[in-house]
Parts: C-alpha cells; structure tokens; sequence
C-alpha cells in the first residue's frame, strides 16, 4: 500500500464542488422533466399546473423543516432500532473475539508481523458485522411501518414527511454511532491485551513527510528509474552498489516542525543527550546478485544518506538529460565554469552551423532534444539561481533567461510546419549562438562569483545495515541530529575556513604587528569549532604564506597578495595539499540541518548502497522523515469515524431507495449500489479513463474475439462499419460514465484503515475529509429526493 | 392440487421427517467401543466404516475445532473461497506482504486441512521462495523454520500421509545442509538467533524446540522425519506413496545418515560424541589420544551404519518395478531368480527390471561411497587434509630451522604429505576410487595443489616422486578449476 497520498487541497475541493453541482443540476432537471411528464401523462393538461402546485408544497415543507419535530423523529427512530434487536450485534461481536485468538494468535510468532493483523481483524470486523444491520436498518425500516401502518400514526401529525427523511437518518446515524463506538472501544482493548508486549511498542501512529524521488544512474546522471531487478512487482526501482547511483529523495516544508526530539551521544563520551533532530525512517529493499561477505549476510546490506544542499546540482542537472550536453552539464555541476564556457562556445558553434545547415536543407549536428535540453536548462537554471535571492547571481539569470529565451523561440520554429521556416530558422539559431556566447562569456567572467555563490554542502552520515521488511525497525529508524558534526570535503574546507577569516578579519583578530595574531590557533578552535591540530596547522600554513609573500599585512588587515578572495585562497592551499587534515577524524565541521541543509525547506538525501554487486530497492515512500508520532488511539479513532462515515452514506442510501419500493428491493438496490462502489469503482474507471482501454467497447472486442485480433492490431473492418461500431459502444459507455459518476467510490472509507494497520496516522484532510464531503454530498440530494418521494407517494399503498 | 388440508399436510410431512429419522439415527449412531477396539456389528455403521476407511476427521490427524467451525460457517462455499484465499496470497507475496501472506495461508489450511498438495507446496513456498525474498540470514532461517514448521502441522492434521512427513525430513536436510546459506543454518538449527530461546542461566541461545527438540543435528532430525515417513507407509497399506517414487523415497533415512557423515567430515568432526542418543547408534569416541585409529571414528562409525543400511534395510526392501514386479536393490543371482519365479516373467526381464531401478537411485555408487568412507584410509585422507589446511590458513605452513641448523618440514607439508599417502593408498585398494568419484578426485588434487603451495611459500623444491604424481599429472585439464578453489578456500580461510 502507497501511503504517501496525494494531498486533497481547497483546488480539488472546488473542482469537486464545481462537479458536484453540474451532476446535481442535471439529474434535478432530469427529475422534474419526468415528474411534468408524468403528471400530465395522468392528469391531462392540468397536470402541469398540479405539478407545479406541487412543487411549491414540497417547497414550503422544505423551508419550514424544524429541528424540535427531526429531534422527535429521530428518538423515535432510536427506540424502533433497539426494539429491532440492532444491538444484537454485539452478542456475535463478543464471540468473534472470543475466538480470534484461535485464529491469530501465534500464527505469526515475530511481534512485530502481529500488530497489523491485529488491528486489521477489529477494524474488519466491525466493519463487516455493521454492514448487514445498517443495510437491513435502512432498507426495511419505512417499508415495514408502512406496511404495518405505523407510519400513519406519525404522518397524520403536524410532521413533514422529508422531516420524517431526515429523523430516520439521523436516529439511524445515532444507534450506528453508538454501536460503532462501544465496538471500536471493545476493540481497543482488545488489541492492546491480546499484542504480546514485545508488540505494543509498535502500537503507534506515524507521522510520516515523504518526499519525491528520483535517481542517479551509476555513471553519475539523473535518471527517473533506478534498475530493475526483475521482480514481478515493480514497485520499487533499484540502486547499484558501491558505484555513483544513489536513490535521491526531495522533502519539502522541512523546518522546525519537522524536528523531534532525540538521543544523541555525547561530544566528550560522557553519555547521551537529548538533543532535537530529524527522525527518518527507511524500508528499502535489498536484492544480491553474490551471498556477499559475512557482516552483511549477518547484518544485511549497508547504505548511507548524505544529506546535500546543491543548488549546482539543482540548477545545472537538468543539461545532462541529452548526451550532448552532459559535458557541459558535468561542468556546471563541478563548478568548472570555465570549462563550461568552452563547451558553451562549442556548441554554439555548432548552432550557427546548424542554421547554415537549414538554408541549405542539409542534416543538423544538434538533435531537437539536444535544443530542448539547453532550453530547458537554461530555464531550469534561471529559475533556480533566482528563487536563491542574492544579487551577485542576477547577471547570469538574465544571460540564462535570455538563453531561454532564444532557444524557446528556435524550438517553436524547428517543430512548426510553416512555411517560411526555411527562411527564418538560420536567423533563430544564430540568434540563439549568439545567447549562447553571451553565457559563455558571462560564465568566463564571473567564474569565481558563480563558484562563490552556489556552494555544495554535503554531509555524509554514517552507513547502517538495512533491515529489510523489518517495519519500524530500530535499525531502520535513523536519528539526525539538528546540528551535524561530519568530516567536510574540499570545498566545504574552503568555504569554513574563508568565513571564519573574513570574520576575524573584520573584527581585527587576525594581524598582530607584522604577523599572524599569537592567539589565531585558540580563536579557530573556538570561533570555528575546529580541532587543535588542524588550527595549529592553519597558522603554521598561513605563516609561511605570510613569509612567502602569498598573504599580506595592510594595517590591522591581513589580505590575499593578488587580491584573490579568502574563499579562492583557501582553495588554492588545499588543491596544493597543504591543509590535508593533521586531525585522524579530518575536518569535523558543524553544520544546521534547517538553516545550513534544508534550503528554503527543501532537504535533499541521498541514498547510496555500500556493497558491491548488490542492489538497494526503493520507492518514493520507502524513506520518510517522522515528525512526533500520535497516539495509536487516534490514528483509530479516524479509522473508526471513516466507517461511521460510510455507514451514514449507507443509510442515506438505503432509507431514500426505501422510500419508493419494498424493503427486499430497496435492500437489492442499496446491496448493489455497495458492492459496484466497493469493488468494481477501480474498474470501472479503468474502463473509462486508461488508455489500454480506449477503443474496446463490447462491440468491438466481440469482432476482434470473432477475427482473432487483439486490440493493438484492431478490428479489420472497413472504416464506416469501424465507425458504426464505435458509435454503438459509445452508448454503454456513455451509461458506464453517468454510473462512474452516481456510485460512489466506497473504497475511500476504507482506505483510513491501511494506513492505522501499517502503522501511520491516517492523513485527515486526504481521507477522511473526502469520505465527509462524498457523505455530504449523498445527503443533501438524498434528503431532498426521499423527501419528495414519500411525500408523493400513496402510502395505501403497501 | 389434491384435497388435503393443511393439516393433513404438516402431518404427512411429520411422518415423513420421521421415517427419514429412523434409518439416519441408526446409521449414524456413535460407534461402540470395545476394549479390543471398535465392534464390528451392532449400531453405529456409518462411524465404524468411517473407522475403517481412515475417513474420519480424527483418524486423519489432529482435529482443529476452528477449522471444522470454518467449514460449517461456509456450508458449500469453502471452496470458492479457498480459491480467494489462494488468489489473495499469491497477491501478497507478489506485494511482499509476508505477515499477510502467512495468515491467509493459515486460512486456506483451516477451509482445506486435508488437501495434502497445499500443504506440500505452502510449505516449500515459506521455507524456500519466501526465506529467499528476505535479506539477512536470520530472517532466512525463520521463514525456513516457518516452512518447516507448517509441514509439521500439515503432518499432525494428516497423520496418515507419508510424503508430508518425508517433505519435512526432506526440507531440513536439504535447507540446513544443502543450501546457500548452510553454515549459518546447521548452527542456528542448534542454536537459535533469536533470543527468545536464549537459555536464562547459561546466555547460550539453544534451538527451537518445536523443530529440533532434543538440539541435535539437523541430518539427524531430518532421518527421525524420513523414519517416521518410512513407518506411516508401512502402515499405509499402498504400496506406493502418492507424490514420489517409491525407491527414492524409501532412502531418506539411511541418506540422511550418509549426509551427516559427509557433513561431519566436511566438519572436520572425526572424533567426539554423536549427537542422539536415540536416532544413531554409534560408539563413542573416548578420547582424541584413541583418536589416532582411525577405524573407531564417528565418522567410520555413521559410514558403517550406513553401508549395513543401505545393503541390508534399503537394499532388502520390496520395491514394485516395471509392470508391478517386485524386485530388491540388493539382490545376488539367485534371489534374483527366486524374485523372478514369484513375479512368473523370466530372470532377464527379472534382471531388467532390477537393474533399471539400481541405476536410477545409483544404487552401487551409494554403496561404495559408504563403503570407502568408511575405510580408516580414507578417512585418515579426509582427516589430515583438513588439519592441513588447518594449519596451512594458521601460518603452520612454513619450514622450521632447529637450532642445529637442519630443516624441519612445515606441519602442513607433514599433514599434506600424510593425506597424500593415504589418497594413494585408498586408490591403490579400490582400483575404480578416483574414476567413480569425482570428488574423491578434487580432493586429492586439491591436496596436492596445497602441497605445491607450501614448498612454493618455502621456496623448497618438490620432490621428483611425489605421491600423487601420476594422478596429478594424468589431469592437466583440471589444474585450472582446482587453482581456483585454491585460492578460493585459501583465501576465504584467511579471512
């Protein structure tokens, strides 16, 4: 089961709405053209003004509906459900729990496979036993009173009947809710005592953030797909080991809410501290292609997330989806602007000959994907150095809109059909070439701002043995502490040390007399949180430097000799490998997982499989972020109200239907109704919506069936029978779509239960609010058209 | 219609509900007991030839009252719904979902407790496809042990059916010996991963007893199952078992014997106590000093067991073979003919009809493996190999110079030259040893290939005449595959 659901916003709520009074608006009209119709069918021509008069009767009862008189009737409806033995129910309620044990207990000895199944039993159960009351309730209860004219007593008092509707349904609603809630706290109970205790810690709601993902192939590229594996469920997607793949995972609205509390050890080995941090959980999947060494057949496969902040990554990773462009994309990404002006001016060479190459009508060196993949990038890049808000980035999101721009324009040109293409195209690409030059040139310029501005953090957690199918195991469960400590790369080196001594630089810390301040090793150490040897070997580094000519004094400043920045500098020294770690651990760095990590919310984790020859399977929930868990009883509790809820619809169902026919028919109609909506919903859509589909109405699948034809080859008819044939299947079809629309889909009630079985809190607003808005939305025409119906009816007759 | 009143009517059918009653009351009274057993006459017909028949739910196997219960919930309908069930499991395991799997498995088995092909196949499904889907090694060996222990129950709800219970013999010979993973299951088959066996005063983790209740040897639990297997189709009354060909069937426990002993000297358990007191007669090694005569082995001890098994149990044993013709594996000329008088064909087809069956379960080859095995020399061979590569891993394998200045020859060379010595031997007093046995062969290059291992580490010279010179030099052809499990043993050993 997909737990991650999509998420039911005001938008898909109006559009529901929007729907919903469309198909009301159609079936009132529908309605009223048949009541006219059949009022004149009987009355003649005075026939309209009776219905009409009608009309306005059912109409007035509908305004003056009183809430005393529905409170009345629905204690009245109460008390006949109780005199009906609905309660009965509970007797065999009770023996089913008497004996579940026999069925469940034991028959998985691991705790933790129990707990699903346990909850999975109460909440069938209940589900199950309610269905046949709340069928037989609603069904039978008007047919019956009027055919032993109990209803009489009612209806010749001052009571409406659509207010004798709205009792029905309401008393109904109460006796459902009253059984519903003593069985779910039955249940409860039940659950809690009969969980071995090893299990009840799993007895929880996650609260679980997933992400999108997408992959990086083992050559380093952004993929959509990982490996497959070859497995017959293709869920989940695959990660070579021990190469560049890696599993990329994006989670959105990561900040403080997203923290909970946890252990972590202490720096100084005194123990452990409860310190906030983000909690993820994983289940991947592992599948080997060797039995591999001892420690991971023991402990399983090893993986590893590095949480990443790139907006390199980010900005320029969308060049490497054409083959052409992935040595510009490389460029990008490794921040070798340089390098990737000159593939720039390369390829746009290449452009200015294409548009030679179309005057001519001669094959162009560039593929249209390969102009979609600079047009796109370069988009993608401007979008993305613009959301990033910082001014030393607005030339190059001009050059690159401009770049857009252009290849926009040459795209549009290269795929349409006019016909002064011709002519205008070679104008388009040198227009595009020349954009193109100018981000070269750009890129050449500002190589060093570029590099500045878009810096790559990437902090490397520890690895950890995969649980495989172990839900919710402790080793699945991975603590990251707010603030990280990890061994940084270059890069990260260059930038901590640039800030640290730009900082002390402002703040004249740096320069004492002639020289480096005495002091500069204790400063690092506590301003920078860097370890004594490697601030130690900071000084000693930056003195010959100072020595050598490289650094200069200039007042109470120090400064780079060649006017470089402290951020190239650096850079500089550790390309030279003089600042390689004298500490063991490397160059331990702190950094914010919301602040320094999580970019404008947005968290990047890379997952990566250690082993070699072995593969790591995931799908977008298999790795999740847990805010603080709920307490299981209200997961349940939503669960429960999501059965309520489809009770309730059940019963607007069954006591409108029966307000029209007998109790056998209204029970068969309301019986169908449920079990289409249930089972055959999915189907149905299926049929409507998939494009495997399309075409393969009974006609046409009976010639193709005639003719030993499958639906890809078609039916070998001539294309006026194809057509007539066609226009026949449009009528079922047509018929399929109203219905699609009427029944509705019951499998939303139940899918509250899924998530509270697996463990997850039951998302509110994507389930069991549009289970409240399909009850709402059935009560309301409901209500109106039962009222009618048992108003214009002759309840003589029985 | 006819005349009658309504009335007459409930009364006629009163008397007809009665009449009816009569014979069914009778039929289906409960069945006497007698202290010999049930009464062959007198009331009860229908239990006493439900007794007879073995067609009563209690003569089967074990009643479980929540399946009865199922069946009677569901009238006629069980079923369509097994066929759900079926189709719901199959669902998920394609989705993974194991727990669900399992208990939906649980289900089918109470709607069809006596449909012996599910249990056969659901059983095979958690002990092999499901075990394989998880990753670490102990989870393996639980949904092993789940297999395992739904074909237990699958016996105990059909006590009569001899191929469930050789499945379970057959599943824990084959998981715990044979698999990928069989090193770490023969030793979580004795001691458990999972703490919940951990024993309180000792931490030492012991075996799951609903598999392995004494905590012996998985061979050795396996045999107890192909034993019992072999008891219920004595009792059976067929002479053949439905499933499996009758002659392989019958070898599961003297099989099961030999792989123990195969296990062991793989082991490099020659010496020390069998592990049952009850399954394995085998005399006691008493100490590792009285070790040296080899013929007193474990090992030597379970091959001799096993050879007298299988010439005098399994080789003895009536088998029907082509056209029903009985014959036995083991049989000299003139049982041959005694056999073909009784059949009433001709000691040719007699002889066909034997012969046909010996190659098929490679009667004769089984026969002398068990024999050689069991041969001090050889077992002196398999012996000194292993404490060879012993040493050799430990760093044993290189020359000591005394203090007088000679050089003393490494242990490994020592034990290696032992092993080979004795290979020559054993080829030497079964001229078709290192021919018929492939493995044999492996060996004693493998042996040598260490030998050449050692002096090329000491940077000694080998010896013009080495024992295994011929054999050696015979297979060129080979040299390459035993290189490679060389350094493969080699290597692995290090680690």
């Amino acid at each position: 089961m997909d737990f991650d659901v999509a998420p039911f916003t005001l938008q898909d709520m109006a559009t529901s709405l929007k729907s919903w009074l469309y198909l009301i608006g159609i079936l009132s009209a529908l309605g009223l053209l048949i009541s006219i119709l059949l009022s004149v069918a009987r009355n003649g021509a005075a026939g309209i003004g009776i219905f009409f008069k009608g009309l306005l009767s059912f109409l007035d009862d509908v305004g003056s509906v009183s809430p005393r008189r529905i409170l009345a009737l629905t204690n009245l409806t109460l008390k006949e459900a109780v005199r009906r033995k609905a309660l009965l129910v509970f007797a065999v309620f009770a023996v089913l729990l008497m004996f579940a044990g026999w069925f469940l207990t034991n028959s998985n000895e691991r705790a933790e496979l129990q707990v699903g199944i346990h909850i999975a039993f109460i909440l069938q159960t209940i589900s199950w036993l309610m269905l046949p009351v709340v069928f037989f309730l609603s069904c039978w209860s008007l047919p019956e009173d009027i055919r032993i004219r109990s209803l009489h007593t009612v209806v010749t008092k001052p009571a409406r009947r659509i207010e004798i509707v709205v009792g029905r349904i309401f008393g109904m609603g109460i006796v459902i809710l009253i059984v519903l809630g003593t069985m779910g706290a039955i249940g409860y109970l039940w659950i809690v005592r009969q969980l071995p205790t090893e299990a009840k810690s799993q007895l929880t709601c996650r609260v679980p953030v997933f992400g999108r993902l997408q992959f990086v192939n083992p050559e380093g590229q952004p993929s959509l797909k990982g490996i497959n594996v070859g497995d017959v469920w293709d869920f989940r997607s695959h990660i070579q080991g021990n190469t560049r793949a890696r599993g990329v995972f994006l989670f959105d609205g990561i900040d403080d809410s997203a923290l909970v509390m946890g252990t972590e050890s202490a720096a100084d080995g005194s123990g452990t501290l409860q310190v906030p941090g983000l909690k993820m959980e994983c289940r991947f999947e592992a599948f080997r292609t060797v039995k591999g060494n001892e420690s991971s057949i023991r402990e399983g496969l090893q993986a590893q997330y590095t949480l990443s902040n790139n907006p390199r990554e980010e900005a320029f990773g969308l060049f490497s989806q054409s083959e052409t462009l992935r040595p510009l994309a490389d460029a990008l990404r490794d921040a070798q602007f340089r390098t990737a002006a000159n593939r720039l001016d390369e390829l746009a060479a290449k452009v200015s000959a294409d548009g030679e190459a179309a005057k001519s009508r001669q094959n162009p060196e560039l593929q249209p994907a390969d102009y979609m993949g600079l047009q796109l990038g370069a988009v993608y890049a401007a979008d993305v150095m613009r959301d990033r808000k910082d001014a030393a980035l607005e030339s190059a999101v001009t050059v690159f809109q401009k770049v857009a721009e252009e290849g926009a324009a040459l795209i549009n040109m290269i795929t349409s059909s006019a016909d002064d293409k011709a002519e205008k195209l070679p104008g388009l690409h040198e227009a595009f070439a020349i954009s193109l030059k100018d981000l070269a040139a750009l890129l050449n310029q500002d190589a060093d701002v570029l590099h500045e501005h878009l810096p790559k953090l990437e902090v490397p957690l520890p690895s950890f043995h995969v649980a495989e199918y172990h839900e919710g195991a402790s080793q699945n469960v991975k603590f990251v502490p707010r603030v990280v400590r990890f061994s940084a790369d270059a890069e990260t080196q260059s930038r901590l040390l640039a800030s640290l001594f730009e900082k002390l630089n402002d703040a004249d810390q740096l320069v004492e007399g002639e020289g480096l301040k005495s002091d500069l090793a204790e400063q690092l150490q506590s301003a920078g949180k860097i370890s004594g040897e490697n601030s130690r070997l900071v000084v000693d580094v930056l003195t010959e430097q100072l020595a050598s000519g490289a650094l200069k004094v200039n007042g109470s400043k120090l400064a780079v000799a060649d006017g470089q920045r402290w951020f190239h500098f650096f850079d500089s020294l550790i390309q030279k490998d003089l600042l390689i770690s004298a500490d063991n651990e490397g160059w331990m760095i702190e950094r914010d997982l919301i602040t320094d990590l999580a970019h404008n919310g947005r968290l990047r984790v890379e997952v990566s499989c250690l082993n070699e020859q072995m593969y790591l399977g995931m799908a977008r929930p298999d790795l999740f972020i847990r805010k603080p868990d709920r307490d299981f009883m209200v997961g349940y509790g939503k669960a429960l109200v999501s059965t309520a809820l489809m009770m309730m619809l059940i019963i607007v169902l069954g006591v409108t239907v029966s307000c029209i026919v007998k109790g056998p028919v209204a029970l068969f109609f309301t019986f169908t109704f449920f079990i289409v909506g249930q089972f055959f919903h999915g189907f149905m859509q299926e049929i409507l919506y998939s494009p495997t589909q399309e075409g393969m109405g009974a006609i046409a699948s009976a010639v193709m069936t005639a003719q030993h034809r499958n639906p890809q080859v078609g039916m070998d008819v001539s294309e006026t029978t194809q057509r007539v044939v066609q226009g026949i299947d449009a009528v079922p079809r047509a018929i399929l779509w109203g219905f699609s629309q009427i029944v509705p889909d019951f499998s939303v009630f139940n899918s509250a239960s899924g998530f509270v079985e697996n463990g997850f809190d039951v998302p509110f607003a994507e389930t069991v609010v549009p289970a409240f808005l399909i009850c709402l939305g059935f009560l309301i025409p409901c209500v109106l058209m039962a009222g009618a119906l048992l108003k214009f009816r002759e309840l003589e007759s029985k | 219609m006819n005349n009658l009143t309504s009335r007459q009517r409930k009364l006629l059918y009163a008397v007809g509900i009665i009449v009816l009653l009569g014979p069914i009351v009778y039929l289906g009274f409960p069945v006497q007991q007698t202290p010999a057993g049930v009464a062959s006459s007198g009331l009860g017909k229908l239990g006493r030839l439900r007794q007879e028949y073995d067609l009563g739910e209690a003569t089967l196997g074990e009643v479980d009252p929540s399946s009865s219960v199922m069946n009677l919930v569901l009238l006629g309908l069980r079923g369509p719904a097994a066929s759900l069930l079926h189709l719901k499991a199959i669902e998920y395991q394609e989705h993974k979902q194991w727990a669900k799997l399992r208990t939906t498995v649980d289900s089918i088995i109470l709607l069809q407790p006596h449909y012996v092909q599910i249990w056969k196949f659901q059983g095979w499904n958690l002990a092999y496809n499901v075990s394989r889907e998880w990753d670490k090694v102990d989870d393996r060996f639980y949904w092993v042990k789940e297999g395992i222990k739904f074909l237990q129950r699958g016996t105990s709800r059909n006590d009569t059916i001899p191929i469930l219970e050789h499945n379970v013999g057959e599943v824990v010979d084959k998981k715990m010996g044979v698999s990928d993973e069989k090193k770490f299951f023969r030793e979580f088959f004795l001691h458990d991963p999972d703490d919940k066996f951990k024993d309180k005063v000792t931490g030492i983790n012991g075996p799951d007893v609903e598999i392995n209740k004494e905590g012996i040897d998985s061979y050795l639990v396996a045999r107890r199952h192909f034993e019992d297997a072999n008891v219920k189709d004595d009792n059976d009354g067929l002479v053949e078992v439905k499933g499996m060909t009758h002659v392989f069937f019958r070898q599961g426990p003297v099989k099961a014997l030999m792989n123990y002993a195969e296990a062991l000297t793989k082991e490099g358990k020659f010496f020390g106590a069998a592990m049952t007191p009850t399954s394995v007669t085998v005399p006691v090694e008493p100490s590792a000093g009285a070790a040296e005569n080899a013929g007193t082995t474990l090992t030597a001890s379970i091959w001799k067991q096993a050879y007298d098994e299988w010439m005098n149990d399994y080789g003895k044993y009536q088998f029907l073979g082509l056209d029903n013709h009985k014959y036995m594996l083991n049989s000299s000329d003139a049982e041959l003919e005694a056999m073909a008088k009784t059949n009433g064909i001709d000691v040719s087809m007699q002889r066909r009809v034997w012969n046909g069956s010996v190659d098929m379960v490679h009667y004769r080859f089984w026969r002398d493996f068990a024999e050689t095995e069991a041969d001090p020399v050889t077992i002196e061979a398999h012996k000194a190999f292993f404490d060879a590569k012993k040493a050799y891993a430990e760093g044993r394998g290189y020359n000591i110079v005394l203090p007088d200045g000679t050089n003393q020859i490494s242990e490994a060379q020592r034990l290696l030259e032992i092993s080979m010595n004795r290979w020559l031997e054993a080829s030497a007093k079964y001229p078709k040893f290192f021919i018929d046995n492939a493995a044999y062969l492996e060996e004693a290059l493998l042996t040598t290939r260490y030998w050449k291992a050692v002096h090329q580490n000491n940077g000694t010279t080998e010896a013009t005449d080495y024992p295994l010179k011929a054999v050696w030099e015979s297979k060129p052809d080979m040299h390459l595959e035993i290189d490679r499990l060389f350094l493969q043993e080699s290597r692995g050993r290090k680690k």
